[in-house]
Parts: C-alpha cells; sequence; structure tokens
C-alpha cells in the first residue's frame, strides 16, 4: 500500500472525535459506579441517568470504530519515521491494534452484559429511540463476566493510552519528528 | 307451570347481582419506589366478572383477569423492563388472576375483599378493603390493596434486595359497574 505524507481529514476527525468520547465514557463509567453505590436516592437515580448517557455514548464508540476500522483497512496511511528500531516499531503496530480490539471490545462487552442482564434494562440512544439488545438469552453469569471483561479491557484501554500519549510526547521533544503534528488538526506538519 | 316460573322470579335477584365494568370509567394501577421516586403504572386491560350484593356476602364472588403485557408507566426504560423474564415474564404467565371469595362488612359502604392473586405461577392470598358507593343500578368501589413483590419473586434476580426497586407495590383498584340485566 501507498503511503501518504499526512492523516487524511477523515483519520484526524475519527482519532480525535473518538479519543474524547472514549475518555468521557470511562470517566462516566466510573462516576456511574460510585452513584449507584450511594445510599442516597437521588445520586442512585442520577446513577441510572448516567448509565443511559454511558450506554449511549458507548454504542456510539462502536459504530464509529467500526467504520474507523474499514478506514483503516482500506486507506493509506503515513509512514512511521525512518529513526525507529524495529521494536518500537512493533511496539507501535502493537498499541494501534490495541487500541481498536479496545474501541471494538469494550462497548461490544458492555452491550452483551445489558442485553444478558435480568435487569432487562433497555439502551434508548440519548433518548431517542430503542437501542435493541443483541439476541443472547438472560444470564447473569453471562452478564456478570461480560462486565468484568468490560472494566478489564477498559482499564487495559487506559494503560493504552497512558503509553500512547507518553509515545506521542516522546516523538515530539525527544525525536523531533512529526508524529504528534501529523495528528493535530489545524496543524501543517513539520518539512 | 306456575309454580316454575315462581321459582324463577324467586331466582332472578341472584341475577340481578351481577355486575359489568365500565371500562372508561375503571382503572387499575400500581406504584413502585424506584430509588425514592414514585413510578405509577397502569394496567389498561383486565376483565372482571363480578358477583356481589350487600345483603348476601357470602354469595359475593369477583373473577378478574388482569392483561400484564399492556403494563405501562410513564418511564420508558422501565417499560422496557416489565415485560421480561424477571418482572412480569409476559411470555411464560401473560396473564395476573384474582379471585376474591369472601367478604367482610366494615363501616357502612366499606368491606374488606379476601382472596387469592394468582401471578408469575405463585398464587398469594390478598386482602382487598374498599369502599362502595352504589346508587341503583351502578357502582363505583374504590380500594387498595398492598402487594409485596417478593411473594411472586418479581425482580429477585435484577434486585433482591431493593437496592433500587422497593418491595412494597400499592395497587389501587377503582371500578364502576352497572347492574347487569
Amino acid at each position: 500500500m501507498a503511503e501518504r505524507s499526512g492523516y487524511s481529514r477523515a483519520a484526524i476527525t475519527f482519532h480525535w472525535l473518538i479519543a474524547a468520547l472514549l475518555i468521557g465514557n470511562f470517566a462516566g463509567g466510573l462516576l456511574m459506579g460510585d452513584l449507584l453505590d450511594s445510599a442516597d436516592p437521588a445520586q442512585k437515580r442520577l446513577g441510572f441517568q448516567v448509565i443511559q448517557l454511558h450506554k449511549s455514548t458507548g454504542l456510539t464508540i462502536l459504530v464509529l470504530s467500526l467504520m474507523r476500522l474499514v478506514l483503516r483497512l482500506t486507506t493509506d496511511r503515513p509512514a512511521l519515521p525512518g529513526h525507529m528500531t524495529p521494536t518500537e516499531r512493533a511496539l507501535a503496530h502493537l498499541s494501534h491494534w490495541g487500541f481498536y480490539g479496545v474501541m471494538i471490545l469494550v462497548p461490544l462487552t458492555g452491550w452483551i452484559m445489558v442485553s444478558a442482564s435480568p435487569l432487562g434494562f433497555p439502551t434508548i440512544w440519548f433518548g431517542l429511540f430503542e437501542w435493541p439488545h443483541l439476541p443472547i438469552e438472560t444470564s447473569k453469569a453471562v452478564s456478570g463476566s461480560a462486565n468484568e471483561a468490560h472494566e478489564l479491557l477498559a482499564y487495559a484501554g487506559a494503560g493504552l493510552l497512558a503509553l500512547h500519549v507518553a509515545g506521542a510526547l516522546k516523538h515530539h521533544y525527544f525525536d523531533r519528528d512529526d508524529v504528534l503534528a501529523r495528528m493535530l488538526p489545524f496543524v501543517r506538519p513539520r518539512a | 307451570m306456575i309454580r316454575l316460573a315462581l321459582l324463577l322470579l324467586a331466582a332472578a335477584p341472584a341475577a340481578a347481582s351481577q355486575w359489568t365494568v365500565v371500562p372508561a370509567q375503571s382503572s387499575l394501577g400500581f406504584s413502585a419506589d424506584w430509588n425514592g421516586q414514585i413510578v405509577q403504572g397502569r394496567f389498561p386491560r383486565f376483565a372482571a366478572s363480578i358477583r356481589f350484593d350487600p345483603n348476601k356476602l357470602a354469595e359475593a364472588r369477583v373473577d378478574a383477569t388482569i392483561d400484564l403485557a399492556a403494563a405501562t408507566t410513564d418511564d420508558r426504560t422501565v417499560n422496557g423492563s416489565l415485560p421480561t423474564a424477571d418482572w412480569f415474564d409476559v411470555k411464560r404467565s401473560p396473564t395476573a388472576r384474582l379471585q376474591l371469595t369472601s367478604f367482610a362488612p366494615g363501616k357502612p359502604g366499606q368491606y374488606v375483599a379476601r382472596g387469592t392473586l394468582s401471578l408469575r405461577g405463585a398464587a398469594v392470598p390478598v386482602t382487598l378493603p374498599f369502599t362502595l358507593a352504589m346508587k341503583g343500578d351502578r357502582a363505583v368501589m374504590t380500594g387498595e390493596a398492598v402487594l409485596d413483590r417478593r411473594a411472586f419473586r418479581i425482580g429477585l434476580a435484577s434486585d433482591p434486595s431493593a437496592s433500587w426497586v422497593g418491595f412494597r407495590v400499592p395497587v389501587k383498584v377503582r371500578i364502576t359497574a352497572t347492574r347487569a340485566g
């Protein structure tokens, strides 16, 4: 596949849009747990509202990520800088594909957990329409396992994010290449 | 022949204590505590066979069938949960049946009915105190029974400790009926 000099506008949009939604939803997931565990009924009610928001955002991430995966598999993208060692290249690929795994599997496990839950609680996408449950049997065991996978994968995603940000800053400040700049919107890559 | 006619006349008052529900002026509602907030629900579809004569309470009987699939609340998320297996489980038991077989008088115009409510495969004794206003061939009955969802194993997989949904479920009945025949 030919390599281009910078990321396409679509790739940049997907990157930042999904990043913002992922970080927001990670925070929402943590907040939701605290609210639902609260003894205050008003906090619990708020928790259920956050659940609806969290599910709506998560499913949006799932759809956007699948679209992004198609874009990733079908279009050219810029090459990694020439100075990178084979190990660094392998790590970069691993973390990027790891992100795709997280972006797709975290919402998917969330969807499984909600669909199998005996609570039978529907997902109303941003209050607009009812998002269907996956056609799976109601099972507390399945829902519980999906819940655990959902959380573990989300934390793995947070770890990847730390690695990703550290990598981007290293490229920018130590390697002084255009790896960070070429993903920033409104910034022209270094010549 | 005349004797037979007299017998039929004597039997007539029994038929006269039969009542027909006026659906437009009747309602069956329930409420549940949902995180400190009361969610109001209703069963818009039910049918009842009512035999009631204040002077013949021993013969009074009510047999009602309630369509659980039609149950609805003002909360869309609750509506999504209601028909599922852990709640009303409408696939396996689409209707509830209320059979009232014992009526005791209280203060004037007040009674206490006792019987059985069958729901989700459980037959549970219920007590329904009610007031009755009869005027000619028209009667208005209002009453409230408090049920415990645990007795019917409702929501036990989702919330066995009432962390979100209370155990007590008051059911409000308002029936307008006209004398049949």
